[in-house]
């Protein structure tokens, strides 16, 4: 087997239903438009109680490579660190969250990103499923998304994920034709992760605390990157009770310590990275609203001019 | 020297001020991000009463070479296969109508699509300057109105001005997210282009006919074709006498001899071709009005094809059916109906506050000066 151009990483802690459908959504027949031997899939799994293992991880196809990880902390960045270190291709593909499954021509777009610059920092905006953000949703639980999933057979057209889900706005995100906070699939150059100097192990609270966010804001300030989001695409949030995602009266004093860190280890607050994204990709009329929403916002002199932090 | 990767023809005829004003937005000046080692503008201009001064050409931008030719009919097409064989690139763009200025990524985007995809159909969108399309200005706007709606604006150094003042052409009234026509400025392979012939010098009729939008369709039913547009550019067609954009009366009858034109060479009725569009650039704040229309439309036309159970594209990737029960939380007619009369375009003419017997002589920049005002009123509302 010839090296692939892209390694994608993706990290699972505890959710084998949900690694499950985020693996497949990486893998051919799925992806469209993209030779397998193009890109590799490296799944890393912390060791824990519910295990995808071996077997059921690598079952989708013949370009993913399992390792099982003893990561003895609450934070996946040195599984990420790991997995970037198993990796040959050119190109990184970073999924921080194996909860997140994608739509089908994620990396059919990555590969020709890199193609107009080895400088391409490549985004895809992050979803959620169900009808509303998760942490604001107390119906949405494991049960409701398996039985809505299956209604809508993501499997076959992976775009009607968009019928069933929202975009992640939180509060200073109103939508994607401005750089958006982070990216939860996130693709880059290995040049440009090694030179931002990879992430942060220090960054060890649950769930990696802003580690994603911080590693997307580096590799955005390098000299020679150039912003890309793909807008007829998407990550979805799969539930699975996880760091920031449930519906818990802690979430906002845990977003609380996740700034807190930030500001320590960086000196200033978090803000995103102040360049125009290029538009990379087709938009399915099922992504079209969003797109109308993004610009809409952009016109809103409420949120046009607010301040990216 | 060696051979940039793209040529870009433009054609002019019989439009000095226009075409002049275009080829500035062409240069390496005016574009972003791109020197005149990337590409080169190929001029080819007919003989007529109102030619540009060559040297002026040549001054504009080292990468601009001029050619004059004598033509004694009335279609574009030789001209367009004579800068086709002056071109050096491997990509070569089509300007069939020397009156479109361009904005400012239009050059750079075309780079990125063809490094990305050698099978690129890259069509950038036309829009008419101005309040209405030009087949229907009302009276009070002429091309005196125009350069002085131009002169106004400080489009040197910011382009995207332009979107300011201009509405969408009834070529094109969706948008980027609908299917095209064609595209006054669109690039493709040198070889695609050879491959379905170059301009067809059959079309006889005046401007062409329908020669340009046969190129369109030819090339977007390539089997290899990928169509890529850019919703944060677009061409801006300036008011001069061209064929389809005089006010007139007979524009129907001009139209169905061009239909007959085509229906004779190529044994069938146009259509649009449909192809998915892939979306390429950054978006600038001033084409946002633009793209926020489009994807309304877009939406508009997504539900209806898919309540009928016709595909969307004819390339597309999508299931053409959606799972039961998917349309009808999509579909929210009210809502999207008034939608888009909140966004409709073009302006209606009977909203436009001009001066019907507008005067000239000083009085005309007043004029303008009241057109940009209500320009900017409409949009206000519009949004």
């Amino acid at each position: 087997m010839s090296t692939p151009l892209l390694s994608v990483v993706i990290v699972v802690h505890q959710m084998s239903r949900q690694a499950a459908n985020t693996i497949a959504s990486f893998t051919v027949p799925y992806q469209l438009r993209v030779n397998p031997d193009d890109y590799e899939i490296i799944v890393v799994e912390n060791r824990t109680g519910d295990m995808l293992g071996h077997d059921r991880a690598v079952s989708p196809g013949a370009n993913i490579r399992y390792f099982e990880f003893d990561n003895q902390t609450r934070s996946p960045v040195s599984s990420v660190a790991f997995g970037v270190s198993q990796t040959s291709g050119r190109y990184l593909g970073l999924v921080i969250d194996g909860a997140r499954m994608v739509t089908p021509r994620v990396i059919h777009y990555a590969l020709l990103g890199f193609r107009v610059t080895d400088g391409a920092m490549i985004t895809v905006p992050g979803y959620h499923l169900g009808a509303d953000e998760q942490h604001l949703d107390p119906a949405h639980d494991q049960d409701v998304e398996q039985q809505m999933l299956s209604a809508i057979d993501w499997r076959s057209d992976g775009y009607r994920l968009f019928t069933r889900a929202v975009l992640f706005r939180g509060r200073h995100q109103p939508g994607y034709l401005r750089a958006m906070l982070e990216s939860n699939a996130l693709f880059c150059s290995r040049s440009a992760y090694d030179a931002a100097g990879g992430i942060d192990q220090r960054f060890d609270l649950p769930g990696g605390g802003m580690a994603n966010l911080d590693l997307y804001r580096r590799i955005g300030e390098l000299p020679g990157t150039r912003l890309f989001v793909m807008p007829g695409e998407g990550t979805f949030h799969q539930y699975h009770g996880g760091t920031t995602t449930r519906t818990d009266p802690g979430r906002e004093q845990l977003m609380d310590r996740f700034k807190a860190q930030y500001l320590e280890l960086r000196g200033e607050p978090y803000r995103s990275i102040p360049q125009r994204p290029t538009l990379l990709g087709a938009v399915t009329g099922w992504a079209l609203p969003t797109l109308r929403d993004s610009a809409d916002a952009e016109l809103d002199p409420r949120t046009a001019g607010e301040a990216m932090s | 020297m060696t051979a940039p990767l793209l040529s870009v023809v433009v054609i002019a005829y019989n439009m000095s001020r226009q075409a002049m004003n275009t080829l500035e937005t062409l240069t390496p000046r005016y574009q972003l991000g791109v020197s005149d080692a990337d590409y080169e503008i190929v001029v080819v201009e007919n003989d007529s009463d109102d030619m540009m001064d060559p040297e002026q050409v040549r001054a504009l931008a080292p990468n601009i070479r001029y050619f004059r030719r004598h033509e004694t009919g009335i279609s574009p097409a030789p001209a367009v296969n004579r800068g086709i064989a002056e071109c050096r690139g491997e990509v070569i763009g089509i300007m069939v109508d020397g009156a479109r200025m361009v904005t400012p990524g239009v050059i750079r985007n075309v780079l990125d699509v063809f490094r990305m995809d050698p099978d690129a159909l890259a069509a950038v969108i036309g829009l008419h300057i101005g309040p209405l399309d030009h087949g229907l200005v009302p009276s009070g706007y002429d091309e005196a109105a125009e350069q002085e709606l131009l002169a106004g604006l400080p489009h040197e150094g910011d382009g995207y001005c332009l979107f300011d003042i201009s509405c969408l052409s009834r070529a094109n009234p969706h948008g980027v997210a609908h299917p095209m026509m064609e595209s006054n400025c669109m690039f493709a392979s040198r070889a695609n282009l050879e491959r379905i012939g170059g301009a067809d010098e059959r079309f006889v009729a005046r401007g062409g006919g329908m020669m340009n939008l046969d190129i369109y369709r030819q090339l977007a039913e390539l089997p290899e074709t990928t169509l890529w547009v850019f919703p944060g550019e677009a061409s801006f067609h300036q008011l001069h006498g061209g064929t389809t954009t005089q006010p007139d009366r007979d524009r129907a009858l001009l139209m169905a001899g061009f239909q007959a034109e085509y229906e004779q060479i190529r044994g069938r009725q146009f259509r649009a071709p449909t192809p998915e569009p892939n979306y390429y650039g950054e978006v600038h704040p001033k084409a946002m009005p633009l793209l926020r229309y489009s994807a309304q439309e877009g939406i508009f036309r997504f539900n209806r094809r898919t309540e009928l159970g016709e595909p969307v594209w004819q390339d597309q990737v999508t299931s053409p059916l959606a799972a039961p029960g998917l349309l009808a939380e999509l579909t929210d007619r009210e809502l999207t109906a008034e939608l888009h009369e909140r966004t409709r375009m073009p302006i209606a003419p009977s909203e436009l506050d001009i001066n019907p017997g507008q005067p000239s002589g000083p009085d005309r920049a007043a004029g303008a000066g009241r057109l940009r005002r209500s320009l900017a009123r409409l949009r206000r509302i519009r949004h």
